[in-house]
């Protein structure tokens, strides 16, 4: 699994769509998520680390539970359009992502995914290359 | 490249006409629609961030859309599916023009605070002194305030997922918008917001309720009312998807030549209401146009058209007429019919999404033109008066029978080699021709004997293809090389090009006409189509009318016709062109003498005389290709054909012919000129 990991990592260089990799449980999730950071991607745990990540070109990787918040989907819904704006309670931020160099990966579990579709917005509409075992 | 554009000179009218998007050093124009650049700004996006974006025809022509609303100050509603590039169109033109974006996406959003403002614990604050909350602005209040030169757009996106309360909130700030006023924010203590729709646009964009997006539901009709609601494919076509990933792999272009009749150039300003209701033939349109209305709401009351669609919409009795007289204010360019059909096209064609719904509208669309009286000169009139004169006067007695059997005993009177009928079109262009589109044939049995006898042939000339895109030069040429796979027609014995079927210098591989011939600025002339209809016409010039100049052959046209169709005698139509011919024929032949050709070309193209026996150049064009692939290449001797009713900007008479290995050509000359490889063919509706 390492190995398909590293390869579909390779292939995301240069996207300039968000990225998936759906882990079959919580178990495999970790598995991924170490493999992730071991090529260097760096977790991003809030809104904030997402922007600032797009905002710096940064390769990040954000794990998504069993919701999809406002916030966050406006955020990820607007990466392909190549400008990112939000609003962070304090005022209006902006970020042009850096397509050759950062990358947006999001990671999730089966489940978590099957919730997030069965609501009203849809991770899978909001992505291009995806991962699953 | 993202901006694939190319650089046009300020007074450069003729490269813009063939630039799909032209920057200009303050301006960008999309397929003709210009816009001013604004002043950049924090909030614009990254150029460098388009550089995958293909300027494909479906992009070029949604681009084009979304100009003609900015350029109108409209606010704008797409629908459209979700992976068509609805948001990243608009921010790509916002990176093109350095206008700053602020979006915003609804789905989800629940308070009217997400997007006008709020207050929040003020993080600044240093001492007890200071407020210790502060306003901050949402991006709705933020893309509305005013900052200088700056343009901004704010982008609605998700529009039809938004809570009931915050739609509206947008529509108070839309109607503020309209009149320029001011948005009171009632989440800031009341503070006024001026605001002004030349600096700030609002597009709002929407999946389609339903289809795969179940929790989008539809829009109440009442309040799309409020925008210039355009529909968009739910998925790109098979055409669309096949040019992009041919440009995404180098194998076309990145910027996609578009034919003359996909421009709709602006206005620098909006022409003022009391001009506007000088122009010849406005309220003749007006009235055409309130007919118009009436029908298209009666096919949607009645679910005749945008059944499928489950986004229900009206066709508005207060804002349609508005926004149509706005667009016209804004692109009438000289031509009343082409600006009120583009205008119909843009406001009721564009919320369609079914093929055959459109072209229901399309057909009435079509029947909308204004036909000017034969002795007016009055500006704008340029197009019309052909359309006046190919109208019949006297109405004629035409084959029996279907169209079908018609067809047949016109063959068979006239043989195959002298009949171009419907399959023939269809086997040059490579389209399918709808039967009903087909005119009966207007002549009687009598009458194609009698030209038979002469040796004319029977033409079906279109103006249009089936999918209703004008025939012009280009397109007919296009169209008919794809079919023969090139413009080479013959090679030698070791494969080199042995000859031509279009001239090589006018006309590329693929039968586009280069930018460097010289009719291809010529918008008169590269914009129009064949007329219409069934047609005989000598396949050749005329003997008697080679060495002549324009007016003797309009003569021998004359001599000719009333001799050998009209028993000689001509019939009233004909006798009032006739006289019209002789009491302007001194005039012209002054305005010769004294080397006028602009004047005398015109005066002699608009003789009715003209429009009734001489071909247009387009015809000509349109049966040397079909003729061509029928087996038969005709003006290979080096003769020209010469037109009466075309002339170019300089004062030519339009010519075409001279079919030698280099290919047929067109070309201009003055009307005095006359040579031996000159003549005029007659022509017949």
């Amino acid at each position: 699994m390492q190995k398909e990991i590293q390869e579909f990592l390779k292939m995301i260089n240069g996207s300039t769509e968000l990225c998936l990799m759906i882990a079959k449980d919580e178990q495999e999730l970790l598995v991924v998520q170490q493999e992730v950071g071991n090529v260097g991607f760096q977790q991003s745990k809030n809104l904030r680390e997402i922007f600032n990540g797009i905002k710096n070109g940064s390769k990040i990787y954000f794990t998504l539970g069993d919701t999809l918040g406002n916030n966050i989907y406006n955020v990820l819904a607007q990466y392909s359009t190549g400008q990112v704006t939000a609003h962070d309670g304090q005022s209006n931020l902006v970020a042009n992502p850096d397509y050759a160099k950062g990358a947006v990966l999001i990671l999730i579990t089966k489940e978590n995914l099957k919730k997030i579709e069965q609501g009203e917005k849809s991770l899978l509409n909001l992505v291009g290359l995806t991962w699953q075992k | 490249m993202t901006m694939e554009t190319q650089k046009f000179g300020e007074s450069g009218f003729a490269e813009k006409a063939k630039t799909s998007i032209a920057e200009r050093e303050q301006s960008i124009a999309y397929l003709g629609v210009e816009l001013p650049k604004g002043g950049g700004g924090e909030f614009c996006p990254k150029k460098e961030n388009y550089k995958q974006y293909k300027n494909q025809k479906f992009y070029l022509q949604l681009q084009q859309k979304i100009a003609t609303s900015w350029k109108m100050d409209e606010p704008m509603l797409i629908e459209g599916g979700t992976s068509i590039g609805k948001t990243t169109t608009v921010r790509k033109m916002c990176a093109d023009l350095g206008y700053e974006v602020y979006y915003t996406n609804l789905n989800g959003a629940t308070d009217v605070e997400d997007l006008m403002g709020r207050y929040v614990p003020n993080a600044d604050r240093k001492n007890s002194n200071e407020p210790e909350y502060k306003w901050t602005d949402g991006p709705v209040t933020a893309g509305l305030r005013q900052a200088g030169e700056k343009i901004r757009v704010i982008i609605l996106d998700e529009y039809n997922s938004a809570n009931p309360n915050i739609i509206i909130r947008l529509h108070e700030v839309l109607d503020e918008l309209e009149k320029n006023g001011e948005v009171v924010l009632a989440e800031d203590a009341s503070e006024r917001v001026k605001v002004n729709k030349t600096k700030t646009k609002i597009i709002a964009l929407t999946n389609p309720p339903g289809k795969g997006y179940l929790d989008r539901q539809p829009l109440d009709p009442a309040q799309l009312r409020r925008w210039n609601y355009q529909k968009e494919a739910t998925e790109l076509s098979k055409d669309t998807f096949s040019g992009s990933v041919d440009m995404l792999f180098g194998l076309k272009p990145e910027i996609e030549e578009m034919p003359d009749e996909e421009f709709l150039f602006s206005n620098d300003a909006e022409i003022p209401i009391e001009e506007l209701k000088e122009i010849p033939g406005m309220k003749e349109l007006v009235e055409k146009y309130k007919e118009f209305h009436q029908a298209s709401k009666e096919l949607l009351k009645n679910r005749k058209i945008a059944q499928d669609q489950p986004q229900a919409f009206t066709y508005d009795d207060r804002m349609e007429p508005q926004r149509v007289l706005k667009f016209i204010q804004h692109f009438y360019r000289g031509d009343i019919n082409v600006v009120w059909k583009k205008a119909l096209r843009y406001f009721y064609v564009n919320k369609l999404e079914n093929e055959t719904d459109k072209q229901k509208l399309l057909e009435i669309i079509d029947a909308i033109e204004y036909v000017a009286p034969v002795e007016s000169r009055r500006k704008g009139f340029e197009r019309e008066i052909p359309q006046a004169i190919s109208e019949p006067v006297e109405k004629r007695e035409g084959l029996s029978g279907t169209l079908a059997e018609q067809i047949k005993n016109a063959k068979e009177i006239l043989g195959e080699e002298f009949f171009i009928g419907p399959e023939d079109v269809e086997e040059t262009f490579g389209f399918k021709l709808n039967f009903k589109d087909i005119p009966q044939i207007p002549f009687s049995v009598e009458e194609i004997e009698l030209h038979q006898k002469r040796g004319d042939m029977l033409v079906l000339n279109l103006d249009k293809t089936p999918d209703g895109e004008l025939l012009t030069i280009e397109m007919m040429s296009t169209k008919a090389i794809n079919v023969l796979g090139g413009n080479i027609i013959e090679r030698d014995a070791k494969g080199d090009p042995n000859k031509y079927l279009l001239y090589t210098n006018q006309f590329d591989e693929n039968g586009k006409v280069k930018s460097s011939a010289w009719f291809s600025g010529e918008a008169e002339i590269s914009k129009q189509t064949p007329k219409a209809g069934w047609q005989f016409v000598s396949p050749e010039i005329l003997p008697p009318s080679i060495s002549k100049d324009a007016i003797s052959q309009i003569e021998v046209l004359m001599e000719n016709a009333k001799s050998d169709f009209f028993s000689g005698k001509f019939p009233v139509e004909h006798a009032e062109a006739e006289k019209e011919f002789q009491s302007k024929k001194d005039e012209i032949r002054r305005l010769m003498s004294e080397n006028k050709y602009v004047e005398s070309s015109k005066l002699i193209s608009e003789l009715k005389i003209s429009q009734l026996l001489s071909e247009p150049v387009q015809n000509a064009i349109f049966r040397y290709l079909v003729s061509y692939k029928k087996g038969k290449q005709l003006f290979v001797d080096g003769k020209y054909m010469r037109s009466m009713c075309g002339a170019s900007s300089d004062g030519g008479l339009l010519l075409f012919g001279d079919a030698d290995s280099s290919g047929a050509l067109v070309n201009g000359d003055d009307p005095d000129s006359s040579y031996v490889s000159l003549g005029a063919v007659s022509s017949r509706f």
